[in-house]
């Protein structure tokens, strides 16, 4: 089920009618229900696989807790991590690696033939995988007390918001919250529906509709225009952006008409100046569990040079990997792992360049600085986006040694279509990131906010994409 | 409901939203659907390249020899100027044959003239994609029998005829959008078309946007839909009646769209389905093939995947004309 479909419209309509008029008890029983259609529509066998890695974490969890032995605690606690790092391996990764694994026997003339698996992914399973090992890790350093109740605890990992594509929640900011009564705050209602509304916006206006322009510059056949191939990554950094902050956005904003505080996982990335603080706005619930639980137990960058940049890279690397299981990936994770490396060897450099605060000159150093930051990650996403390596590389090429327009008719209208689906979206991030405020806009007079939600509305009934497109991060 | 959710609400805190600005906003909002309808119907839709093609038919409909039935392609891709006698092309962006049976049923009995009809039949023509679907049903109101067409279809018909806002279907705003083109450039679709003609040359044909038209036609629909293929029957019945001949023909598409379209359907599947069908035998004079007329040249004539630009509908115009001509000449 689809946050952007009439389908889901009804559901939690029904949901949030039965929600209101439940106690607290009955409310998380039945958001348990309601959580396991959403995801049992998409497919209903999938949800035995989820319970299986529910059972595993509630009854290692408890076993890490109970136990003083520290290595029985090791030993449930590798169970746990084996078992969902084994759903993860199995379905996601098992056909990458056995088809790299023969590609790479070929380069030395060995031919081996290994069966390949004929299975769909499971929608959501890098997200729901994540979250269960963070409360094992977390049960095992301590840090939190496992849940006695088996079904609050299946609710923490089925929670339908945020289930398929996060934000990958962390059990010590979720668990209270489901083992607590909630309260109707009314102040969180209104941001919960301007979140959803904004998500929508963001999805169905401004990632559906770019999505048509960067499948165009990524689906045409070679010779690659060096424009053509700019625009088209524009179009992408700002489809991927929105598609998947809209997700969050509509997680986010279900959860606060529930009472739930889901966390924001994303912060006006593309206003960064250096990959680090980019890493800190873009999809932050992945990074930070990255860093909690890879990074860090590495050795972080307590352990030397060499040491720190390796982990960055192991981890970046891995990171990549978790997008996906296809190399495209990986060499966008390295990508950002260099990215990191780069910065931090030239950091002292940076830090000479200054001007006196507030000055027009250090205005626009900073303005540069987000602007070629800003390039730089759209190259990653060349990566990213690119269906092979050739095109990869043919794409690249382009825009260093072919950067010419092609078509100027089209490329004019490819540049007005830019402008107008972006146009309102960076409008109000320029001043939600001015004023330090993502709820800028309830600070706004009256009359703005109107004119704002009709543009808003206008701009989906008029121009939304609304097939149901799906989106992005499901296939993560 | 002493615990309930609703019982521990809060008031806010933070924010001043008053309870009118709410109404106010709510009131607004629905005003302004309503307001949308009235424009659209009676200033938009009376200008729409729909009512302005249909009124110039209204005009000429006497004299017309020859008519053109179809969708976009069939639109987009014959120049009704270039065939020798009366000809004028009846096609509407979205048509099928239900649509298309509705309106010939109106007027084929106003069309003395009349001698052939030439039938659009494409790769999707019988593609269930759009048959739950009216394209500009405040335009195909005049035609339809609702009747008929919910006993067939059911419910996501009959909406159609209690339709509030334009803005509540995807098609509706769709052609809102189309129509409010034409209203604000002030020309209607032939005189478009010939703007485009002039820049159209530099779009090539995209494997993309082709494959995209291919899911958009036949990807999980039926390929050939029982109601479809009845309203083709009916319409070749009509004629027969009329003693009108029908020819029909298969636009040039793009290599892309008919790859991609190979995995649905193909024009074996067409022939084995239609044209050499007992139940249409006799009831269609020829069929013209031209899906492939003009092999790797997409970036010439093709507009799109399926679409022909300015310089693929005047050099298939004349293909056509002289096809048809030839083999409807009084001697012949």
């Amino acid at each position: 089920m689809l946050f952007n479909t009439f389908t889901f419209a009804v559901f939690f309509v029904i949901v949030y009618t039965l929600y209101l008029v439940l106690n607290h008890k009955w409310q998380n029983r039945m958001l348990l229900v309601a959580s396991c259609i959403f995801y049992g529509a998409w497919d209903w066998r999938f949800l035995c696989l989820m319970f299986v890695s529910i059972t595993t974490d509630y009854f290692c969890g408890m076993m890490i807790y109970d136990s003083n032995d520290e290595k029985k605690r090791k030993l449930f606690l590798r169970v746990n991590l084996f078992v969902n790092l084994f759903i993860l391996g199995f379905f996601k990764y098992f056909n990458f690696f056995v088809t790299s694994f023969q590609d790479l026997l070929k380069v030395f003339g060995f031919k081996i033939h290994i069966p390949l698996l004929y299975i769909i992914l499971p929608v959501g399973i890098s997200f729901y995988t994540f979250q269960a090992m963070s409360y094992a890790i977390d049960i095992y350093r301590r840090r939190i007390k496992p849940t006695r109740n088996y079904l609050d605890y299946a609710l923490f990992v089925t929670y339908f918001p945020q289930l398929v594509a996060g934000p990958i929640m962390r059990a010590e900011t979720l668990l209270p919250q489901m083992l607590s009564e909630r309260k109707f705050r009314l102040d969180w209602f209104y941001e919960g529906i301007y979140l959803i509304l904004w998500g929508l916006y963001q999805k169905m206006f401004v990632a559906d509709n770019l999505a048509k322009i960067a499948d165009s510059a990524f689906g045409a056949p070679p010779p690659y225009s060096g424009v053509t191939v700019l625009l088209g990554l524009y179009a992408f950094a700002f489809q991927i952006y929105c598609d998947f902050a809209g997700y969050s956005n509509i997680a986010r904003g279900l959860g606060k008409c529930m009472g739930f505080d889901v966390m924001i996982n994303f912060h006006l990335p593309y206003f960064s100046t250096s990959p680090s603080e980019f890493w800190r706005r873009w999809h932050i619930s992945l990074s930070s569990w990255l860093r909690d639980y890879l990074y860090i137990p590495l050795g972080g960058n307590r352990k030397g040079t060499f040491a720190t940049y390796r982990n960055l890279a192991i981890t970046m690397l891995l990171g990549g990997l978790w997008h996906g299981a296809a190399w495209n990936f990986v060499i966008w994770g390295a990508y950002q792992g260099i990215l990191l490396i780069v910065h931090r060897l030239l950091e002292p450099v940076l830090k000479k360049i200054s001007w006196p605060q507030r000055s027009l000159m250090d205005r626009v150093w900073f303005v540069v600085r987000i602007v070629f930051f800003f390039h730089l990650i759209c190259l990653g996403w060349l990566a990213f986006r690119s269906r092979s390596f050739g095109q990869l590389l043919a794409m690249f090429q382009s825009l260093i040694f072919n950067f010419r327009i092609s078509n100027p008719f089209e490329t004019a209208r490819t540049i007005q279509r830019l402008l107008a689906f972006l146009a309102v979206l960076v409008g109000l991030e320029i001043f939600q990131y001015a004023k330090n405020d993502p709820f800028i806009i309830f600070k706004a007079k009256w009359s703005v906010q109107m004119v704002f939600y009709f543009v808003l509305l206008y701009s989906l009934l008029l121009f939304g994409v609304t097939t149901g497109e799906q989106f992005i991060y499901f296939q993560f | 409901m002493n615990n309930s959710f609703i019982s521990s609400f809060e008031p806010s805190q933070v924010y001043s939203v008053r309870k009118w600005h709410v109404l106010t906003f709510c009131l607004a909002f629905v005003v302004s659907l309503v307001v949308c309808e009235c424009l659209n119907r009676h200033f938009i839709l009376t200008r729409s390249s729909n009512v302005l093609t249909f009124n110039a038919f209204e005009k000429e409909k006497k004299e017309v020899k020859m008519l053109l039935i179809g969708d976009s392609q069939f639109l987009d891709g014959i120049d009704p100027h270039i065939f020798p006698r009366k000809t004028f092309n009846l096609s509407f962006l979205g048509t099928d044959y239900i649509q298309s049976y509705f309106m010939l049923k109106r007027q084929l009995d106003e069309l003395p003239a009349l001698k052939v009809l030439v039938l659009q039949m494409n790769l999707h023509s019988f593609s269930s994609f759009r048959s739950d679907k009216v394209y500009a049903p405040v335009f195909w109101n005049r035609f339809l029998d609702y009747d008929e067409l919910v006993k067939l279809k059911g419910w996501p018909i009959l909406r159609y005829q209690f339709e509030i806002s334009f803005l509540t279907d995807s098609s509706g705003r769709k052609s809102f959008l189309i129509n409010l083109m034409d209203v604000i450039l002030g020309k209607n679709v032939q005189e478009q078309q010939k703007d485009v003609r002039e820049k159209v040359y530099l779009v090539s044909a995209d494997p993309v946007l082709a494959e995209r038209r291919v899911y958009f036609h036949l990807k999980g629909y039926k390929t050939f839909d029982v109601d479809l293929l009845l309203y083709f029957e009916k319409i070749l019945k009509l004629c027969r009646d009329r003693r009108i001949r029908v020819f029909t023909v298969q636009t040039p598409l793009s290599q892309y769209y008919l790859k991609a379209a190979q995995n649905y359907v193909t024009f074996r599947d067409l022939e084995e389905k239609v044209l050499l069908n007992p139940r249409f035998q006799g009831l269609i004079d020829k069929n013209f093939n031209y899906l492939e007329l003009f092999p790797q040249k997409d970036n010439y004539f093709q507009r799109d995947g399926d679409h022909l630009n300015g310089y693929g509908r005047d050099k298939f115009s004349k293909i056509l004309a002289k096809a048809l001509d030839d083999l409807t000449k009084p001697s012949s």
